[in-house]
């Protein structure tokens, strides 16, 4: 069923999943997510609720606009706990992609703020992904 | 059965309330239909996209409107 008139619900948030894992390229990608989370580009979304499969957090991405995945490394552990969910139609992005080495990589303002920047690259070309 | 739509009243939200009631009908359930509209305690279910649909208080449904058959599912 499709609805067409002018309608007053809320839009769907757009949601950002990150593995903020131990390393420093992960906490890069976890640090960058949170600015654009503080910005209101959009909305940081709890990855353990995923990987734990609790319901309310499962409808909701479910009903997300565009989803983001961030990982710090290629081990892409949130890609796969995202896959593992059921949930495919997300952009994803890996911290290391910008040239950095895991674990040879100081974290610091610039970085982070780099990271967010190529976030808000991705974010603004992603897909919609969920159903309307 | 508790039944609660939440949204703050536009199209969406009514026809998802018009087909709660189908589905609750059609299944011959003993329910009662409450619409929630206002915002601040549809924030309270952890609600972000509306319109929603939850069942005895526990969240079922967000961001879309279910068909009456949809919602069976979701009431059995």
């Amino acid at each position: 069923m499709k609805i067409t008139s002018k309608c007053s619900c809320s839009g769907s948030p757009d949601l950002l999943f990150c593995c903020s894992g131990a390393a420093d390229t992960a906490e890069i990608g976890d640090r960058a997510v949170r600015l654009l989370h503080k910005a209101k580009d959009a909305k940081m979304f709890c990855l353990a609720g995923i990987a734990g499969g609790v319901e309310l957090i499962m409808t909701n991405t479910q009903a997300a606009g565009r989803l983001i995945v961030v990982d710090g490394c290629d081990s892409d552990c949130a890609k796969l706990t995202m896959e593992k969910s059921g949930f495919t139609g997300f952009s994803h992005f890996r911290v290391t992609d910008l040239g950095w080495e895991k674990g040879k990589t100081p974290v610091t303002e610039e970085r982070i703020t780099e990271a967010a920047e190529r976030l808000r690259q991705i974010l603004a070309a992603a897909p919609v992904s969920a159903e309307a | 059965m508790k039944i609660q739509i939440l949204g703050t009243g536009c199209a969406k939200c009514k026809q998802l309330t018009e087909n709660a009631e189908t589905a609750a009908r059609e299944m011959g359930l003993d329910y009662e239909l409450e619409k929630v509209t206002d915002i601040a305690e549809i924030v309270k279910f952890g609600v972000m996209t509306t319109p929603a649909l939850a069942v005895d208080g526990k969240v079922k449904l967000i961001g879309k409107v279910a068909t009456p058959a949809e919602i069976r599912a979701l009431l059995s």
